[in-house]
């Protein structure tokens, strides 16, 4: 095994026989998915809580982590499903908080989908983030699973536990939405 | 989230929590795989009983005017819930989220059908209808059989 880095798989073997190992694990994992937690919705003290539950359920579930899939798609679908949970049970609809990194990247989704060619940069970032958080959940999270987060179709399939074609489905239909939000928000500031 | 590291190994010290041991995992996915099947064998039993009552019910003729009482929703109604749970079984599998719910339920659907032919051919519809018409009460009201028609 190579030491300095080693694979997922191998710190998931490693972290079998011994506990301790589980560290590299959490360390590896935990600033990629605290900015997912954030982009979901959660402050700062909640996305921490989250985090140490799911870090937890991952570990005590770690005999069930299928290889054939990354481990990072394995946390994501943990700390996704518990972030859900915690939203339904506090019966709240999270409002996603932006990272400047975020949003720069709005800037390329209304280039995707050639809606706001016309419009300064500025007021189409604030019309994409608005759009974006006026979405169902479903539209959403493959949206910013796939633009936020960079993850394939394939990868998305496995965090959310839907098929391809259904994520493909989705991300058309979630830009189609996004796009007609968009519109509509512009036509009214129009007024 | 500088000590989150520590927090989770100090709080799995403190949980005495350790990772569920393979078997269980397996026995979870075999329990959801033996759902499936049971509910898709039901669901063949059920297509093979429908399919008696339906074209071979002792004698009984379908004709245009007496259609829609013969066709056996009961048995209908059976096969689509066992279809269902079959799916929600096959649905737990560790990879059954990656399969369209139509294109499984449509699978699982031929699969009861096919079974339930076979299960036809050797008079298990047949069987299953007389005895529940001889030992229940409630399942002469929900099926059109030849003595209706009498």
């Amino acid at each position: 095994m190579n030491s300095h880095n080693p694979t997922d798989q191998e710190l998931v073997a490693h972290t079998l026989r011994d506990r301790h190992a589980y560290r590299a694990v959490v360390e590896r994992y935990t600033q990629r998915l605290e900015k997912y937690l954030r982009r979901l919705g959660a402050d700062e003290e909640l996305a921490k809580d989250i985090l140490q539950e799911s870090f937890i359920k991952a570990y005590i579930n770690l005999n069930d982590y299928d290889a054939s899939l990354s481990l990072s798609a394995w946390l994501y679908r943990i700390v996704h499903n518990e972030t859900v949970s915690h939203f339904r049970k506090a019966r709240i609809r999270p409002e996603p908080v932006r990272h400047e990194k975020d949003l720069a990247l709005f800037d390329t989704i209304p280039d995707e989908l050639d809606i706001v060619a016309e419009a300064d940069a500025q007021s189409a970032r604030a019309a994409v983030q608005a759009a974006l958080d006026s979405l169902e959940s479903k539209y959403r999270d493959v949206l910013v699973l796939r633009f936020f987060e960079e993850k394939s179709y394939d990868e998305i399939s496995d965090i959310l536990q839907i098929p391809p074609g259904t994520v493909a489905t989705y991300i058309n239909r979630g830009k189609a939405k996004l796009k007609s939000a968009i519109r509509h928000s512009k036509a009214i500031d129009k007024q | 989230m500088k000590d989150l590291s520590q927090d989770i190994l100090t709080e799995l010290e403190s949980r005495g929590a350790s990772p569920k041991p393979r078997w269980y995992f397996v026995a979870m996915r075999a329990l959801f795989w033996l759902l499936s099947a049971v509910c898709t064998v039901v669901g063949g039993i059920a297509f093979s009983v429908g399919w008696y009552v339906f074209f071979d019910n002792d004698g009984l003729h379908v004709t245009l005017g007496n259609i829609l009482q013969v066709v056996p929703y009961a048995w209908l109604i059976v096969l689509a819930l066992f279809v269902v749970c079959a799916y929600f079984g096959f649905r737990q599998t560790r990879k059954g989220y990656k399969y369209a719910a139509p294109l499984v339920i449509v699978l699982l659907l031929a699969a009861s059908g096919a079974l339930g032919l076979v299960l036809d051919n050797y008079d298990v519809g047949q069987n299953v209808h007389k005895y529940l018409l001889s030992h229940t009460d409630f399942y002469d009201g929900l099926i059109y059989s030849s003595e209706d028609a009498d």
